[in-house]
């Protein structure tokens, strides 16, 4: 077992902790980002279509443009990147238990910033354990990265701006989308992208759902129905669709094994995907030295992502003296001043109520801790 | 005063499940108060080794030998499949000559209870476990030790006692002890007062806290044993397997030169699950009640396991979790009623056997209460050697 120090240990290199890094390496800190899959990202490099917001959000820009641009930033800055490397645990005392190039770390920092998104929500049906069930997420890898059609055939399941994007994605990949499937009783995402999947012809099922996949070795057929104002299937409005891939879009929770691990307390929000941990105006958890950003924090997109790794980087390299108080206050000011902007309007706003909540029972847990 | 029941015991675990169906069986009117619940201390939290080469000679081998042997109609006797396989085979390969003679000497005083423990070669421990190391230098095997499914067994018992009249309360803990005149007459929960004049103390590694509210000062101390969980995978093993340190760190600490591992306790404790997951352990370690897994002992049981099974490589770890063992300073648990507190008995104390140990302590402490003497000598076993 080896030990390694550093000031700052970033778990996850996606939008968030390339972001933390970035901020915290910048500040003049020694940076040690760990990540398990091959190639850094996280889910920026899937995302081919073109992000919204303001020009200060990059509005216009394709993801992985945006993704390539965080990288290089990054690597040119001297943070160290720890990539197909698993952390499997944290001990109170926040070290990381780290699988690096076949050896067993203990990778011991001062502060920790876990920035681990978030994954896929499953939803189980009669047949959702065949060869072909997979989340929309797990498809888009497939097509994006891999460059692998997942199959022919395609039934979406929910019109989120996951399932939207995706099922567009899979057909510029050269896949039939059969049919979008809603539970609820209108589209869940983006008009703009819900129109564009319209215009090409393919069908918005809402108040529907899947009731079972068919096939021997995989999926041949998959049976939609009708469902109530309960989201109870409808009997004797059952239809069959011939179709090889059924891809579910169905939310997604945070990834907090970590966070559970190193005794962080939590609060449940629904808006954000189930159990969230508190954090402070900083990102800090209620273990001290222990940060978190982005989905890990709550289910949002990836500019918020950014933008509270940023805030993670800010105030980590902060508490360590790395920059006077002054100008750390001033760059959390401008931070958080944009992710006001990003949490704002009619889909933000949801967000920015869930946001409030999560800090202010953060606020509340500390105050009666204190007392 | 209004009795509640004839028997009050503390502990929903292995033993005081275990105690409260022999004592329906008496006829007894039982009582099992569980802080949190059943199973939801060690017996939850352990592996299934039912072994007797894993016994320190003398009495508490006798005592094993006789637990084992009512093992074998224990199924049948409780209803329900607890997945005991007694025919597994206890293994304890070692590295070298030097721990070869320790556990022919071990197994020489173990032997004298009249089990079949023998030493064999590397060559056959290999040809009775395949995916042992080829550097094996040989092994102490017992053909007639098994394992059990230490959750369903406890649960066993459980549903047993209830079946016969015992009323479980969970999620109720014990705060303190009625006693009146010397003898003990009830005890005090956070759900009110429960009247009995015999209280059992079966709470493992937290019988100690337990005998202090009876005013008795007992040694038992919690030490934390963690361990691994793999995925299931296929036909890996069946015999349960310890490396030689197991015993040695046992029976003779002195003679362990690792200071990294003396100080964790950390031998080798390996057995595959019905369902194809390997159990995978573990240390014997003073740390209080802290129970939280540390990097340090996952690196050490790790290397341990692949040095013995070098295909383990390549198998992934689901879980890792911590239980602790009820440790007495002479490693004997402490069986019998308290000879300052009338009516208090005790049945805890049994480190790492407690498994083994729990059809045997029921039948015994059910006897000792309901009957006012036990079919087989416990004297050995008494708390009060502690309590001069």
């Amino acid at each position: 077992m080896k030990y390694v120090k550093t000031d700052i240990a970033i778990v996850g290199a996606g939008s968030a902790g390339l972001c933390a890094a970035y901020q915290a390496r910048s500040a003049g800190a020694d940076v040690l980002v760990i990540d398990e899959n091959r190639r850094p990202g996280g889910q920026l490099f899937k995302q081919l279509h073109k992000f919204f917001g303001s020009s200060a959000h990059r509005a216009g820009t394709r993801g992985y443009v945006i993704g390539r641009e965080l990288l290089e930033r990054v690597e040119e800055s001297g943070v160290t990147v720890w990539l197909d490397s698993v952390v499997y645990g944290m001990e109170k005392d926040r070290s990381l238990g780290v699988i690096h190039g076949g050896e067993n770390y203990v990778v011991r920092a001062k502060k920790v910033i876990v920035a681990t998104g978030a994954k896929e929500n499953y939803m189980a049906f009669p047949g959702s354990t065949l060869p072909g069930v997979m989340g929309a997420g797990a498809a888009q890898t497939m097509a994006n990265i891999n460059r692998v059609l997942p199959g022919k055939r395609i039934v979406m399941l929910g019109s989120g701006n996951v399932g939207l994007i995706v099922s567009y994605q899979l057909m510029q990949a050269g896949a039939d989308v059969l049919a979008i499937v809603e539970a609820a009783p209108k589209i869940g995402g983006y008009g703009v992208h819900a129109g564009k999947i319209r215009r090409a012809g393919v069908p918005i099922l809402v108040k529907h759902t899947i009731t079972r996949a068919i096939g021997e070795t995989g999926v041949e057929k998959v049976e939609i129905a009708e469902v109530d104002e309960r989201f109870r299937p409808i009997p004797g409005t059952e239809r069959i669709i011939e179709a090889d891939t059924v891809c579910l879009a169905v939310g997604l929770n945070p990834m907090t094994e970590l966070l559970w691990m190193a005794g962080c307390k939590f609060c449940f929000i629904p808006a954000f995907g189930g159990h969230v941990p508190m954090h402070d105006a900083n990102m800090e958890t209620t273990v001290p030295g222990l940060y978190v950003a982005g989905d890990v924090t709550g289910v949002e997109e990836a500019s918020s992502a950014m933008e509270e790794g940023n805030l993670a980087g800010v105030s980590a390299a902060a508490s360590l003296g790395l920059l006077d108080p002054e100008e750390a206050g001033r760059r959390r000011g401008e931070i958080v001043s944009r992710l006001d902007t990003l949490r704002s309007g009619m889909f933000g706003e949801r967000r920015r109520t869930a946001k409030a909540k999560q800090l202010e029972e953060t606020a509340a847990y500390e105050a009666g801790r204190r007392d | 005063m209004m009795q509640d029941a004839d028997v009050i015991i503390i502990g929903g675990g292995i033993m005081g499940c275990s105690i409260a169906w022999q004592l329906c069986k008496f006829g007894r009117k039982v009582l099992v108060l569980e802080r949190k619940d059943v199973a939801a201390g060690s017996a939850g939290a352990t592996d299934g080794v039912v072994g007797y080469h894993t016994k320190k000679p003398g009495p508490q081998m006798d005592l094993a030998v006789q637990s084992i042997a009512m093992f074998r109609t224990l199924a049948d006797e409780l209803g329900e499949d607890v997945e005991f396989d007694f025919t597994a085979g206890g293994m304890q390969p070692a590295e070298d000559r030097m721990q070869y003679d320790l556990l022919s000497e071990i197994a020489s005083e173990q032997r004298r209870s009249g089990v079949d423990i023998r030493m064999i070669s590397g060559d056959e421990a290999r040809s009775l476990e395949p995916n042992l190391a080829d550097d094996v230098y040989g092994a102490l095997y017992c053909p007639t030790s098994g394992k059990v499914n230490p959750l369903k067994l406890t649960n066993a018992f459980a549903r047993a006692a209830k079946r016969l009249g015992a009323v479980i309360l969970t999620e109720t803990e014990v705060t303190g002890m009625i006693i009146r005149d010397g003898a003990v007459k009830g005890v005090r929960t956070g759900r009110g007062d429960y009247y009995s004049d015999v209280v059992v103390d079966a709470c493992g590694s937290w019988a100690g806290q337990i005998a202090k509210m009876a005013g008795l000062d007992l040694p038992v101390t919690p030490r934390k044993g963690q361990l691994a969980v793999t995925e299931p995978v296929d036909f890996f093993m069946r015999a349960t397997v310890q490396c030689a340190r197991y015993n040695i760190i046992k029976f003779r600490p002195e003679a362990v030169r690792d200071q990294r591992a003396l100080k964790l306790g950390a031998s080798l404790s390996i057995e595959q699950t019905e369902n194809g997951g390997m159990i995978i352990g573990s240390t014997r370690e003073f740390a209080g009640y802290e129970k939280e897994n540390t990097f340090e002992a996952i690196d050490v049981m790790m290397k341990r396991a692949i040095r013995f099974f070098p295909a383990l490589e390549n198998v992934d770890i689901i879980r890792f979790f911590s239980g602790f063992r009820p440790y007495t300073p002479d490693g004997l648990p402490m069986l019998g009623e308290t000879a300052p507190l009338h009516g208090f008995y005790m049945a805890a104390g049994h480190e790492g056997d407690g498994i083994a140990l729990s059809p045997i302590t029921g039948k015994l402490i059910a006897e000792l209460i309901a009957e006012g003497k036990p079919s087989y000598r416990i004297d050995e076993f008494s708390p009060n050697r502690f309590l001069k």
